[in-house]
C-alpha cells in the first residue's frame, strides 16, 4: 500500500516537472508573444484562445510572460544548487572525514548560518554586495552551501569508520582518492535528494526576493515581480492566478520528486 | 546535578552562539565595499577632513576594539543610526518590533493549536491504512508561496466576500483590538504552509513509532488499538515535535517578513525590505541580531524544555 502511494507520488512529481522542463527549453525557440511587448489596446484582456493567460496592464501577455519567468527562476534555481551542492559537498566531505577542530568550528559557523532561514541571509548579502542576475545566482549558491556541507558531513561520517573504508586505507590509498573514489559514490543518492530539496528552496526563495523587488531586476522577467506587479490591479486575476499556480506546480513536482525517491529508496 | 550540568552547557552555547552572530554582523558591516567616510563627506572630500572624520568615527583602531565598542554599544541600544531616516535605529525597531511579534505570536499561536491534532489525525488514518489523498492535499497546501496565498487571501476575503479592508492598517498604539483583527488574514497566510508542515512532521513522527518493540508488547498484552495509540504513541511520538517547532519559528519569521509586505503591515519586515533596498546597514545589521538572537533563545528554551520532558536526553546527546 505504501510503496504504492509513494508510486503514484514519483509518477506525477515526473510528469509536472517534466512539462515544465520542456516548457522551458521550447521557450529558448519559440515564444507567442514577446514577453516585453507592450500593447496598450490590448490591456487587461481576459484569457482567450490568442491570449492564453491574458494580457497583463501594459497588454503584455502573460502566458509568454509567465514561461519566461519560468525560465529565468528555473535557471536561477539551477546554478544555485549547482554552486552549493558542489561546494558543500567539498566542505562537507573534508570536514566530515577528516573531523577535529577545522570541523568543530566550520560546523559552529554553518550552524549558526543554518539556524537563520535562507531568505534572511540572502538579504543580507543582496545588501552587501547589490544586485543583478549573476550575483543573485553568487549569492544564493553561497547560502545554500551550509546545508549541503551539512548533509554532506553526516555522510562522509557515517561512511569512513566502515569495513571496506578501512581495507582501502590498508592497501595505501590517498585520503584525497579514498574521500572521492570510495565515499562519495555512496553518498549519491543523499546528495540526488537533498539536490531536489535544494533546488525547490531556491526557487522558493528567487520567488520570494524577486516579490520583494531585491531580485531579479526589469527587464528580466520573474514570476514573483509579476506576482507583486498584479498586486495593483487585483480584479485582474489571471494576472496573478497563472504565474502563481505555474510556481506551485514547480515547486510540488520537485517536492513529490525527492520525497517518493527517498521513501522509496528507504523500504 | 545532571540536569544542572546540561543546562549550564546549554547557556555557554547559548551565549557562544549568539556572540558568534554578533561577530558576524560586525564583520558584514567591515565588508561592505566603498569607504562610508568617502560617501558621508561628498563633494567636501579632502584627505584631511577624512582622515579627522575617521579619528572622530573611532575607524583608525584595531578591528577587535572597534568590534567591542560596537557590542557594547548595541547592547547598551546604542545601534547608530539609520542613513535614510536619519533617526536612531533603536528607536525604529522599537516601534516596528512589536508589530512582528504580534504577528509572529498569533501565527505560532494557530500552528500549535491546529497542526498537532491535524497530524495525530493523519497518523491515526494511516495507522488504519485509510486513503492518502489528504497527504497530496497537505503537500500541494505546503507548495504554495506564502505571497501567492496571501494575494489569493485579499482577493477572496477581502475583494469579493468583503469580510476585511485590505490596505487599512490599524496602529497598534491607538486600537489593539482592531490592530490584532487587521492582522488575522496576514497571521493565517503565514500559518497555512507551516501547519501543514508540523502536521505532516507530527505524522511521521508518530507513523515511526507504529513499528516500534513496545507497540508489539502493548498488543500482545491485549491493549485496545485505540489504547495503544492514545497512551503509547502519542507520547513518544509528540515529543519530537516540541524541537521541531522550534525550527518553525525561524520560518516564522522569514514568512511574517514576505507576508507584512502582501499585507501593508509596518512591522520589523517592511522595514528589513525596504533598508535592503535603501542599502541602509544599519537597520539591516540590527533587525537581522535581533531576528537572530530571537530564534536562537526559542531554540534555547525549546531545548531546555525537551530536557525536562525526555529525560533520556542526556550531556552529550544534546547535537546531531
Amino acid at each position: 500500500m505504501n510503496r504504492k502511494k509513494y508510486k503514484i507520488g514519483l509518477v506525477f512529481g515526473i510528469i509536472i516537472t517534466l512539462v515544465l522542463l520542456v516548457t522551458v527549453i521550447v521557450s529558448f525557440f519559440y515564444l507567442p508573444y514577446d514577453p516585453d511587448e507592450m500593447n496598450v489596446t490590448q490591456k487587461f484582456q481576459a484569457p482567450s484562445a490568442e491570449h492564453w493567460f491574458g494580457t497583463d496592464n501594459f497588454g503584455r501577455d502573460v502566458f509568454s510572460r509567465t514561461v519566461e519567468g519560468l525560465k529565468t527562476t528555473f535557471l536561477v534555481a539551477l546554478f544555485t544548487v549547482i554552486i552549493g551542492s558542489f561546494i558543500g559537498t567539498l566542505v562537507g566531505a573534508v570536514t566530515g572525514y577528516f573531523g577535529g577542530i577545522i570541523d568543530e568550528v566550520i560546523m559552529r559557523i554553518n550552524d549558526v548560518l543554518a539556524s537563520f532561514p535562507s531568505m534572511l541571509v540572502a538579504m543580507v548579502m543582496v545588501c552587501i554586495l547589490g544586485r543583478g542576475p549573476v550575483k543573485l545566482v553568487l549569492i544564493m549558491g553561497v547560502v545554500f552551501i551550509p546545508s549541503f556541507a551539512r548533509v554532506m558531513r553526516g555522510e562522509f561520517m557515517k561512511l569512513k569508520n566502515r569495513d571496506f573504508i578501512l581495507s582501502a586505507r590498508l592497501i595505501g590509498c590517498s585520503h584525497w582518492r579514498i574521500m572521492f573514489s570510495h565515499i562519495f559514490p555512496n553518498t549519491l543518492h543523499t546528495l540526488l535528494s537533498s539536490v531536489a530539496i535544494g533546488f525547490n528552496n531556491a526557487v522558493l526563495v528567487e520567488a520570494s526576493l524577486s516579490y520583494l523587488g531585491i531580485g531579479v531586476q526589469p527587464p528580466h522577467a520573474s514570476l514573483g515581480r509579476m506576482l507583486s506587479e498584479a498586486q495593483g490591479y487585483f480584479s485582474y486575476i489571471w494576472c496573478v492566478l497563472f504565474p502563481g499556480l505555474v510556481m506551485v506546480l514547480m515547486i510540488l513536482g520537485c517536492v513529490l520528486l525527492s520525497e517518493s525517491v527517498v521513501r522509496l529508496k528507504r523500504r | 546535578m545532571k540536569s544542572v550540568l546540561y543546562i549550564i552547557r546549554k547557556i555557554v552555547s547559548l551565549i557562544l552562539t549568539l556572540l558568534l552572530v554578533s561577530v558576524i554582523a560586525f564583520f558584514v558591516y567591515e565588508i561592505i565595499p566603498g569607504d562610508s567616510v568617502t560617501s558621508m563627506l561628498g563633494t567636501e572630500y579632502t584627505e584631511e577632513r577624512a582622515e579627522a572624520l575617521r579619528e572622530e568615527l573611532g575607524y583608525n583602531k584595531p578591528i577587535y576594539e572597534r568590534y567591542l565598542i560596537w557590542l557594547e554599544n548595541f547592547v547598551t541600544g546604542d545601534m547608530g543610526e539609520s542613513v535614510n531616516y536619519k533617526m536612531p535605529v533603536a528607536d525604529i525597531i522599537a516601534d516596528k518590533l512589536p508589530v512582528t511579534l504580534w504577528l509572529g505570536l498569533i501565527s505560532m499561536l494557530q500552528i500549535i493549536i491546529i497542526s498537532i491534532p491535524l497530524g495525530v489525525w493523519f497518523a491515526w488514518r494511516e495507522h488504519k491504512g485509510k486513503g492518502i489523498f489528504i497527504e497530496y492535499f497537505n503537500q500541494f497546501v505546503m507548495s504554495i508561496p506564502s505571497f501567492f496565498l496571501g494575494i489569493i487571501i485579499i482577493y477572496i476575503f477581502g475583494n469579493i466576500l468583503k469580510l476585511f479592508t485590505p490596505g487599512q492598517y490599524v496602529d497598534y498604539k491607538e486600537n489593539i483590538v482592531g490592530f490584532i483583527l487587521y492582522l488575522i488574514p496576514a497571521t493565517i497566510t503565514v500559518a497555512i504552509s507551516k501547519i501543514s508542515m508540523v502536521a505532516k512532521f507530527t505524522r511521521n513522527s508518530m507513523v515511526e513509532q507504529l513499528q516500534a518493540d513496545y507497540v508489539r508488547t502493548a498488543r500482545s498484552k491485549g491493549a485496545s488499538e485505540l489504547r495503544i495509540f492514545l497512551h503509547h504513541i502519542l507520547r513518544n511520538g509528540l515529543t519530537p515535535v516540541i524541537t521541531f517547532l522550534g525550527m518553525v519559528v525561524a520560518e516564522v519569521m522569514a514568512g511574517s517578513i514576505i507576508v507584512e509586505q502582501v499585507f501593508n503591515i509596518p512591522g520589523l519586515g517592511r522595514t528589513l525590505v525596504v533598508a535592503v533596498g535603501n542599502r541602509d546597514l544599519p537597520i539591516v545589521q540590527a533587525i537581522i541580531v535581533y531576528m537572530a538572537a530571537l530564534v536562537i533563545i526559542v531554540n534555547f528554551f525549546v531545548d531546555i524544555v525537551y530536557k525536562f520532558i525526555d529525560p533520556r536526553i542526556t550531556i552529550g546527546m544534546g547535537r546531531e
